[in-house]
């Protein structure tokens, strides 16, 4: 009598089980995987805003510090947008009838808030502090990445966990000195100095859940 | 099916469809148009199977009614909906900065305002946190007498009440939408007439600048009449007091001078309007730090179960309308000790002749002996509950004990006008009745709701032509006003008002007023005919004027102005006038069975109804949610024939029956029934049956409605207590939303008692001490990392279960409000409950009282058995919960000795409307399917870091305080590190009574307890 199943079939199993098990693998990690692609997390996708606002000339040419208009970086979670009479106090003098700042004069006018539009969104469930962070000396550039070269701004970052904990296991090569928060282009000026703003700092390893997660 | 209907819905949904798919592009608008593409899909399908369903009932599977593909289309569409619906919405992605921001705020770091919230006229001082101007949290203010720092759960729960979408919002005429300028009409007709036919009907109130708007308001309209009412302000000890000395005159306590300490029941620590500061009081003279700790004494004599009854050294159940007969009993035994001359011969003689009952002799004897022993450094007080002849008894003994001055002081009332005859509802329905009123304003409260039952005031006020209520909800009164004007929270607007010991507080509103509305100064203001001034402007104007001394500005920083308390008045005891009083006490036979009607710790006299936080906090003695019942002893419950949720028809008799203390105006109903579970209350006085009040409510307010029944309704007169009534079991049961059915624990190591006389021998103190230190475990314990080390301490001692922690937490943590369906299913969310167990004898048993949240175990149980690490421990020793890992297997709770993990069943919290202004946005909204206990607010801990490191500063254990220790009146919860030796929870656990729950378990909890030491009488059993 032929074999119910010839040799073949051995071959055919492996390759079907193979094939099944590299599904389901590929069913589990393709949300992972797409999660993480840059078409979710928004990495380096412009985002325009409601005023053609652009950081190239306001930080590079006019040589504005961030923290003069995300005033709240140092005091508060929030870095915070500027108010609009913020604003105003520059462009009451300068390009004050620049139909580009119209509903800039329409909101300092009415009251009307301005409806600009989020770049860096974390979720409901992370709290990040911008505070602790920029008073330990991280720098804006670090996260954020070179706004001052960028005309719309567009996220740098992934903001995924991985990529806020390979900073928190290792937050040592990303210090630099406080008057240096703000500089997009500052580099330290021997490896050993990082090592003793760490210790100046008191800087720690938080990778405990609570820290973000509350 | 119809094919030709079908063929023109398909035209439609293919609009639709394609509709969805153009909009299928990229991210969140993607997710958007599928699930409107699964809708578009699955219409016509459930169309067809709506369509079927009535005309073919027997319809089987395969009917052309319900085709295979009609069924398929339904299938995969309902599955990929359910997909669909696991994903969250779209998160905001604006920031809308302000136009122009105010200075003092920075967007991120809320901002705290020193305000006051009223009731019955007196004010708590209180810090209200706002986040961009939304307040979010209440504190105490510690700066105010009345509050101390602490709150009770109904300052806590005030948010709630603020942002209340069930709200009135527009002026209404019988219910259909109406201008302002009807009410003018009638404030400038009232005008006109100068005042002939106006009558007021205002809340209790103690503010100068109130004060100030009513004397003008009399002045200018003289023909005008005006009553203040609110159920349960201070009545009764008003009128008692006049009869002791001749005049009303406030009682005002100095507990921390007293050594002995008599409630005759009177709930001192929870229902008296200076409960919190009362309770600091007592609790200060009752900290134990070893055996030799002094301790004051206190004694509760009182029917229903109280707070101050739970920390009470000894409690004596006695029925309400036997308490003056003890008062008397009291009275003649200190006496006959002290063998005084004051009172007049007769009244002596009578005393003389006066022996407690036998069943009571050894505990009187016992308690005069105590007080005649600490002359000066005793009191007795009496409860508003009580007749005033008790309250007169009660100022007796202290005079005779020479307490007067010391541990007694009295004031003139600091409400205006209060125990005076502009006090009394009837005189409106008599005037009414005369038809003297033609305008009503009721500007506040609900007195259709609130009413005696012999003051007929809705039936009057509808023979009022034009009657004008003011106010929060639509309920009964509004509803039964011919207009309704939407009036303002108290977080919403400026005033002012004086605390129980008379110190003045300023009143700044959080918020503008959420849906208009109008204040009851600008209504009279108006009726005056005042020019339109701002508020504040009006506030600022009035107090430089009456408070000349202290400016605004500065009181509004404090929340207080210091040194404004009421002096206290000299006062002869006329015993004169007593002595027939005195006399008489206790000579009625008690009725077989009597009623109390006593405020509703959470809801009041009904004006928190609304407020589902309140009505979700298991009440502190029945742990009843959502409801109200009858509260009565085993004893009562076995005549009666019912046990827990039997519904019992409660019937006062007519006025045939009556042996009131006062005469009834109007003509009494014959009788009035009104149908409420037993809950059966060890420790209940017998032949007693205890209601709260402020259930049955009956108008629009959507979430109070309906629950329960109104204990007003047995009500028959202000100043009459304990009627008898008649219950008899109806038969039928409804379930109770309890939150502890068991009323022992077994006797396991729970809440742990004890005495201070035992705690100084060895023998207790050994015991104690199996219940601390180190266990063996299999686990390795961690070695505690640098840096602080959190950890709490609750002393039972002085924790008296007012349950304002559980508000609190509640409040500061987010968590949802499940409803009573839910609770009865075990499903309730509270992060920290308050177990409560009865000890000792059924007739006389003991209550321990046991705040329980997570212990925040170093070898926590949930944390091995969870299999994806969503509750882990951090180096600062919290037990985390990391809700976004959180898959539910609820694995952690099953292993929860303590039992304090709860489980998101459904999706408890709210989605929308204007509730979800009161959260805290520093606490993450958890989702249905998630795990979550107490996080030893977690929030506030990493807060406290930043804010530490921010400003280069060490952080101190003392940064942080949870939201629980923060409210405790009797700062019954420590908190801190136990790296810091000098620490008070550090200092707790070297006491000799500290101990950790199930410490057998070898869980080594992080809060640890310290034992409930009783102080008791050595001379009696």
């Amino acid at each position: 009598m032929a074999a119910l199943f010839p040799p073949w079939t051995n071959t055919a199993t492996h390759v079907v089980l193979g094939a099944l098990g590299a599904l389901v693998a590929g069913a589990l990690a393709a949300p992972m995987v797409c999660a993480r692609m840059p078409d979710a997390t928004g990495v380096g996708d412009p985002v325009l805003q409601p005023i053609a606002f652009d950081h190239r000339h306001h930080v590079r040419d006019d040589g504005i510090d961030c923290l003069y208009c995300h005033e709240g970086a140092e005091r508060s979670a929030f870095a915070g947008v500027p108010a609009a009479d913020r604003c105003m106090g520059c462009h009451d003098q300068v390009w004050n009838d620049s139909p580009l700042i119209a509903p800039l004069r329409a909101s300092v006018e009415t009251g009307a808030v301005i409806h600009w539009q989020r770049v860096h969104s974390l979720p409901d469930f992370v709290y990040f502090d911008h505070a602790v962070h920029v008073t330990r000396g991280i720098g804006c550039v670090s996260c954020h990445g070179r706004v001052d070269e960028m005309a719309a701004v567009y996220q740098v970052g992934r903001l995924t966990m991985r990529w806020c904990l390979d900073c928190h296991r290792d937050p040592e090569p990303r210090l630099r000195p406080r008057d240096q928060i703000t500089n997009s282009t500052w580099q330290p000026d021997s490896p050993g100095q990082t090592t003793a703003l760490a210790r100046q700092y008191g800087t720690r390893r938080l990778t405990h859940c609570s820290t973000c997660h509350r | 099916m119809p094919t030709d209907g079908f063929d023109l819905e398909h035209g439609v949904r293919q609009e639709a469809l394609e509709r969805a798919v153009a909009r299928v592009g990229h991210g969140w608008h993607g997710i958007a148009a599928l699930v409107e593409l699964a809708a578009a899909s699955a219409w016509p399908a459930e169309r067809a199977a709506h369509e079927a369903a009535p005309d073919d009932p027997g319809a089987a599977p395969g009917d052309p009614a319900l085709s295979r593909r009609s069924f398929l289309q339904l299938a995969g569409s309902g599955a990929a909906a359910v997909g669909l619906a696991a994903c969250s919405s779209r998160p905001s992605r604006e920031i809308l900065p302000y136009a122009s921001q105010p200075p003092e705020l920075t967007p991120g770091v809320p901002l705290h305002y020193a305000t006051a919230l009223v009731e019955d006229g007196f004010a708590t001082g209180v810090l209200v946190a706002s986040h961009e101007g939304r307040p979010t949290k209440v504190e105490g203010n510690p700066d105010h007498p009345a509050s101390l720092g602490a709150t009770r759960a109904i300052e806590q729960a005030a948010v709630l009440q603020l942002f209340d979408p069930e709200r009135a919002r527009l002026i209404t005429e019988r219910g259909a939408p109406a201008p302002w300028a009807a009410i003018e009409a009638v404030l400038d007709a009232a005008r006109a007439a100068r005042g002939d036919g106006l009558h007021l009907v205002l809340e209790p109130t103690t503010s100068p600048i109130a004060i100030e708007l009513i004397r003008r308001v009399r002045a200018a309209l003289p023909a005008a009449g005006v009553t203040f009412w609110s159920p349960f302000s201070p009545r009764a000890s008003l009128a008692g007091n006049r009869l002791a000395f001749g005049r009303p005159l406030q009682t005002q306590l100095e507990l921390r001078a007293a050594d002995v300490i008599v409630a005759l029941d009177a709930d001192l620590v929870a229902e008296h309007p200076m409960a919190l500061a009362y309770a600091r009081q007592i609790s200060d003279r009752r900290r134990v730090v070893d055996g030799g700790s002094a301790m004051s004494r206190l004694y509760a004599i009182e029917a229903g179960y109280t707070a101050t009854g739970v920390i009470a050294d000894h409690r004596f159940s006695v029925r309400g309308s036997q308490i003056e007969r003890v008062a008397g009993e009291l009275l003649a035994a200190v006496l006959g000790r002290l063998g005084l001359a004051g009172p007049p011969p007769a009244l002596t003689a009578r005393l003389a002749s006066v022996a407690p009952a036998a069943e009571r002799a050894p505990w009187i004897v016992a308690i005069a002996a105590e007080l005649t022993g600490a002359p000066g450094r005793s009191v007795v007080v009496a409860g508003e509950r009580q007749p005033l002849v008790v309250h007169a008894i009660a100022a007796a003994i202290n005079a005779a004990l020479g307490n007067l001055g010391r541990t007694v002081g009295y004031t003139e009332p600091v409400a205006f006008e209060a125990g005076q005859p502009s006090h009394d509802l009837a005189g409106v329905v008599r005037a009414i009745d005369r038809g003297a009123v033609t305008r009503l304003l009721v500007l506040g409260g609900n007195p259709v709701y609130t009413a005696p039952q012999g003051v007929a005031l809705a039936g009057a006020i509808g023979r009022v032509a034009d009657s004008v209520y003011l106010g929060l909800y639509d309920h009964e009164t509004a509803r039964a006003c011919r207009y309704a004007v939407p009036g303002l929270h108290e977080l919403e607007q400026w005033g002012a008002a004086r605390a129980y010991d008379g110190t003045l507080t300023p009143i700044q509103p959080l918020i503008e007023p959420l849906f208009g509305g109008r204040s009851v100064a600008d209504v009279l203001h108006r009726l005056l005919d005042d020019p339109p001034a701002d508020a504040r402007d009006r506030l600022a104007a009035a107090w430089s004027r009456l408070v000349p001394d202290a400016p605004l500005e500065a009181a509004l920083g404090l929340g207080a102005v210091p040194g404004t308390a009421a002096p206290h008045v000299a006062v002869e005891l006329a015993w004169g006038a007593l002595a027939p009083v005195i006399s008489a006490a206790g000579a009625r036979s008690p009725a077989p069975l009597e009623l109390a009607i006593r405020p509703h710790p959470f809801v009041h006299d009904g004006r928190y109804t609304n407020n589902p936080w309140l009505l979700e906090l298991p009440e502190p003695i029945t742990k009843l949610t959502w409801d109200c019942a009858a509260q009565l002893s085993p004893a009562t419950a076995a005549r009666l024939g019912v046990a827990d949720g039997d519904l019992l028809a409660l019937t006062v008799a007519g006025p045939g029956a009556a042996g009131g203390d006062t005469v009834v105006a109007a003509a009494l109903a014959p009788t009035a029934t009104i149908e409420l579970p037993a809950i059966i209350v060890p420790g209940h006085a017998d032949d007693a049956i205890t209601v709260h009040a402020g259930f049955g409510r009956d108008g629009g307010e959507h979430t109070a409605r309906g629950i329960g029944a109104s204990a007003f309704r047995l009500w028959r007169s202000a100043l009459e207590f304990h009627p008898a009534i008649t219950a008899v079991a109806r038969g039928d049961r409804r379930p109770l939303a309890i939150t502890q059915a068991e009323l022992s624990d077994e006797d396991r190591p729970l809440a742990l008692t004890g005495t201070l006389a035992g705690l100084a021998g060895p023998a207790v103190r050994d015991a104690l001490a199996h219940h601390r230190g180190a266990q063996p475990s299999l686990y390795a314990r961690r070695p505690h990392a640098p840096g602080a080390q959190w950890a709490m301490s609750i002393d039972l001692t002085t924790c008296t279960g007012c349950s304002a922690c559980v508000m609190a937490c509640a409040a500061e943590n987010n968590t949802p409000v499940v409803g009573a369906r839910q609770v009865r299913n075990g499903r309730e969310m509270h992060w920290l409950r308050i177990d409560r167990y009865y000890r000792g004898p059924a007739d006389a048993p003991v209550l321990a009282v046991q705040p329980m949240a997570c212990q925040h175990c170093e070898l926590a149980p949930c944390e091995y058995v969870c299999p994806v690490e969503a509750t882990t421990h951090s180096p600062d020793g919290l037990n985390e919960m990391t809700y976004n890992r959180c898959i539910g297997t609820r694995f952690c709770s099953n292993n929860c000795p303590y039992k304090v993990r709860r489980f998101n069943w459904f999706d408890f919290k709210d989605h929308r409307g204007l509730r979800i202004a009161a959260r805290n946005p520093d606490v993450t909204v958890r989702d249905r399917g998630v795990m979550e206990k107490c996080t030893y607010c977690v929030q506030r801990i990493r807060r406290a870091e930043i804010d530490a490191r921010v400003a280069d500063r060490p952080l101190a254990g003392s940064d942080v305080r949870t939201a629980c220790q923060q409210v405790c009146p009797t700062q019954a919860i420590a908190f801190g590190s136990l790296t810091e030796v000098d620490s008070p929870v550090v200092e707790h656990r070297r006491r000799p009574h500290s101990y950790a729950v199930l410490h057998d378990q070898g869980t080594a909890p992080r809060t640890q307890y310290l034992a409930r030491i009783r102080n008791p009488n050595g001379a009696l059993p």
